[in-house]
């Protein structure tokens, strides 16, 4: 295909679709000019189309007295012919389209082999609502959508400093996804920026069809369970991790943005945190944090517990066990990964089901055949309690990639236990910690500020400090700009 | 590019090597599911013509119970404990474990045959409970006291623990747990008291100390001796005495402090210093005890009371060789050489160590609802 700014190529690569309109408009004057309009249905708004193009070109005096196409191209870009203040010019074939497929209105100029871009977009798109997932009482009530624009309006409405920086790019052989790299120039680390630059560019796929087809090309361990990119709905912290020095990145069609490097503790922080007294965000998030590890651990510890090391139990606990378990004809491992394993397929249901549905299913599957399975003698009440407890304190977690990881990383703790108790219990959790402490994300390591830095900058990780003692970012993120505040 | 190919090969050989400590471990560890447990509640020795004869009184998990769980009792005999433990164990369809019991009872024979035997066995389990309380047991053996109790459907090891509870509440520190009385039965400074229960009808009370010398049961000391012996070495919270004019009293506050000089005719004196509170209980017959000249009588009878019991605890100390105020210990810690002389024949070494008791008292409470 010849790859030149034509209207009848045009015309030939977008025959067969009927939603591309490539047409010509004959401008009535002695000097008989064509020009052609390249727009995509339904992706253009027709109204500011025909008020803010078509109808100068049709009415303009000065229009019909351009004697060629570069004076008509020339008069509708720069001396206001045409009513429109986004308009740009190109003779870039790739760019043309791209810019046209998204949305854009293109002016083609045949004689000349170029085009002026109208950005005229509009398309149906989802209103800035209430966060689905990282919901706060005392707080904005804004979240990101699936359209770029709105995104980067959403942050530029929070930072209005002249150094935020939101850099487009597009990923995607054939999607041609939008991408937006957005930092603070006087903050972050610019290495940085180049790393994550080259990492998109790098990016040699068709379709960005969804979070992962991004997430997985620029993470450093992509083995790994742990998620190494954080991510957020809400433009407030993805406002508070740039000013932190770290870079955001939109992607055209996800509702929710990437921060990185992201390292542990930010994924057991909430935004609630810091709209409360520091008292009592410290509390709770002292909290996550023991749940999260009740949740990796709990199952682990009560199979090692009841299968190897049961004098470790007060007796009264084991005789109400031992009476529990009179009749159940599986042992405690069997009991706990299976009631782990129908847990989690009861998530599994209800995340697919339509959600009145789901919510009958929980009751149905969590209520009724727990209760019917516990009756049967087929588990005892015990585990139903351990299990229970185990899937709650995992919903603690706030991020839910990290909580997935958590959910995987108890069946493999719960395997252990059961084959050596607490010896197998401590080999999986020192399995973790060892590949937790060798995870780097960025050249930052994955567990920082615990380890790995000259100074403890711990005023943000299990405790939440008053906001006064946040005096300097995360070391290794703003090298050139460490301070915060005074 | 080295460093990181040799910290490559550093995590895959860390990660063999636990793969490797897993792989014996696994093979090493013992697997005792839960229900598959009988948990020995109690365990009784008794000594008999034959060897000793253990019972254990254990919950049944066997059969499910909605009110309290099930206790049965299992014996078995054998010429020394360990071998009695495992014909107990062999008769037993669930694996008996006795990492959970509570209470060891011993009777008057096998306590009297002497304690190594007796706990030789469980100074050799690591999963026994070092807090495990000793008792003897006065008037029967362990069987039938235990199997009675089964019939009787009371729950021994639940009374046993009200009266370990009881004892923890009355003394600053309970000294039966089987950690201390292997502690003193190791270090031999002549002091081996294990308090014993007495059994009467379906009361069952601790009374006092049985005492043991060569760590064989020797004789049991009355309740007031007892209480006696654990004031002078302050482990006493409370202690209720009567007065021979029939007051009765409560010590409270009870301090005693001991110390020991070397006298320049190179013995040993040892200051007994006891002080202590006491609150009027009873007085049962007309008198004005708000009076002073009545609390400052009063005052000296108490302290007489704790004089006497003192002097005659003093007095069976060196009569006997035993330490009751355990004073061998800061013998042998701070006089080495004299604990070399006196540790294997106390007796003949008692006159080279005089005593000298001070007590104090006060009576801190004292009143009466009228109008």
């Amino acid at each position: 295909m010849e790859k030149i700014i034509h209207s009848e190529v045009l015309k030939n690569l977008f025959q067969k679709s009927t939603d591309v309109l490539v047409r010509p408009i004959d401008i009535k004057s002695e000097y008989n000019l064509t020009v052609s309009i390249f727009c995509v249905d339904g992706m253009v708004n027709s109204q500011v189309l025909d008020m803010t193009i078509l109808r100068p070109i049709a009415t303009d005096a000065l229009v019909k007295e351009c004697k060629t196409q570069e004076e008509l191209e020339k008069y509708l870009l720069n001396c206001g012919g045409a009513y429109h203040a986004f308009g740009s010019e190109t003779d870039d074939f790739d760019q043309l389209i791209t810019s046209v497929m998204s949305g854009m209105l293109a002016l083609i100029f045949d004689d000349l082999q170029k085009a002026i871009l109208f950005d005229v977009r509009t398309f149906d798109k989802r209103s800035v609502s209430e966060p689905s997932e990282e919901g706060v009482m005392k707080g904005a009530k804004d979240s990101f959508i699936e359209v770029l624009r709105t995104n980067t309006m959403l942050i530029r409405r929070r930072i209005r400093s002249p150094y935020l920086v939101i850099e487009q790019m597009y990923v995607g052989r054939l999607s041609r996804t939008d991408v937006a790299l957005v930092y603070l120039s006087n903050v972050c680390d610019m290495n940085l920026v180049d790393q994550i630059r080259k990492k998109l560019n790098a990016i040699d796929i068709d379709n960005i069809a969804a979070a992962s087809f991004i997430e997985e090309f620029i993470i450093d361990n992509g083995n790994s369970l742990m998620p190494q990119i954080m991510y957020t709905q809400r433009p407030d912290r993805c406002c508070s991790n740039l000013t932190d020095g770290r870079i955001a990145l939109i992607v055209d069609g996800i509702p929710f943005i990437y921060v990185l490097p992201c390292q542990l503790p930010m994924l057991l922080q909430s935004p609630e945190d810091y709209s409360d007294n520091f008292i009592a965000s410290s509390s709770l998030r002292t909290l996550r944090y023991v749940t999260m590890l009740l949740s990796l651990l709990l199952p682990g510890f009560y199979i090692a517990i009841t299968t190897f090391h049961n004098q470790l139990l007060p007796v009264q606990m084991i005789v109400s066990i031992q009476q529990a378990k009179i009749n159940v004809p599986f042992s405690s491992f069997v009991e706990v990964l299976g009631l782990l394993l129908s847990f989690e397929i009861l998530i599994e249901a209800g995340l697919r089901l339509p959600k009145p549905v789901g919510q009958a299913m929980s009751i149905v599957g969590g209520l009724v055949v727990g209760q019917a399975a516990v009756s049967a003698n087929i588990i005892s009440p015990v585990v139903v309690i351990v299990v229970a407890l185990t899937g709650i304190a995992g919903f603690t977690v706030p991020n839910s990639d990290l909580a997935i990881a958590v959910r995987i990383s108890r069946f493999v703790l719960g395997i252990l236990a059961g084959l050596a108790g607490f010896f197998g219990l401590m080999v999986g959790v020192i399995f973790i910690l060892l590949h937790l402490c060798s995870l780097e994300n960025f050249g930052v390591a994955y567990l920082a500020p615990f380890v790995d830095v000259k100074s403890m900058n711990l005023q943000d990780t299990i405790f939440r400090f008053p906001i006064h003692d946040f005096k300097y970012r995360p070391e290794g993120l703003a090298k050139k700009n460490p301070r915060k505040q005074k | 590019m080295k460093h990181n190919k040799a910290a490559h090969n550093l995590h895959v050989l860390s990660v063999i090597l636990i793969l490797l400590l897993f792989y014996i471990c696994f093979f090493q560890m013992e697997r005792k599911e839960l229900g598959d447990v009988a948990i020995v509640r109690v365990l009784g020795i008794d000594k008999t013509a034959d060897g000793y004869h253990l019972t254990a009184l254990y919950n049944d998990n066997s059969t499910k119970s909605i009110d309290a769980p099930i206790m049965k009792t299992i014996d078995g005999t054998g010429n020394t404990i360990y071998d009695a433990y495992q014909n107990l164990k062999r008769k037993n369809k669930k694996e008996v474990t006795i990492a959970h019991t509570s209470f060891y009872l011993l009777d008057n024979q096998a306590a009297a045959d002497g304690l190594e035997s007796c706990l030789d066995f469980l100074s050799r389990d690591q999963t026994v409970k070092n807090n495990a309380s000793i008792y003897i047991l006065l008037s029967e053996n362990t069987y039938d006291f235990l199997t009675k109790s089964v019939d009787d459907e009371s729950f021994m090891h639940e009374t046993l623990s009200a009266i370990t509870q009881k004892k923890s509440s009355e003394l600053k520190k309970v000294n039966n747990t089987l950690a201390t009385i292997l502690n003193r039965m190791d270090q031999d400074y002549h002091n081996l008291i294990i308090p014993y229960l007495v059994v009467e009808d379906e009361y069952v009370y601790a009374n006092g100390y049985a005492l043991f010398q060569d760590k064989k049961l020797t004789q049991y000391l009355d309740y007031e001796t007892s209480q006696m012996i654990d004031l002078a070495n302050g482990r006493l919270l409370t202690c209720p005495i009567c007065l021979s004019n029939q007051v009765g009293l409560e010590l409270t506050n009870i301090n005693a402090v001991k110390g020991i000089t070397l006298t320049s005719d190179n013995k040993l004196l040892i200051n007994l210093s006891i002080d202590f509170d006491s609150d009027i209980k009873e007085v049962p017959y007309a008198t004005e005890v708000f009076s002073s000249n009545t609390l400052s009588v009063l005052n000296e009878m108490q302290n007489e009371y704790v004089r006497e019991y003192m002097a005659a605890i003093i007095e069976f100390s060196t009569s006997h060789g035993f330490d009751f105020l355990n004073i061998n210990e800061m013998i042998a810690a701070e006089h080495e050489d004299i604990w070399t002389l006196i540790k294997d024949d106390p007796i003949a070494y008692a006159d080279t160590i005089s005593y000298q008791v001070q007590i104090s008292s006060e009576i801190a409470n004292n009143y009466v609802i009228t109008e």
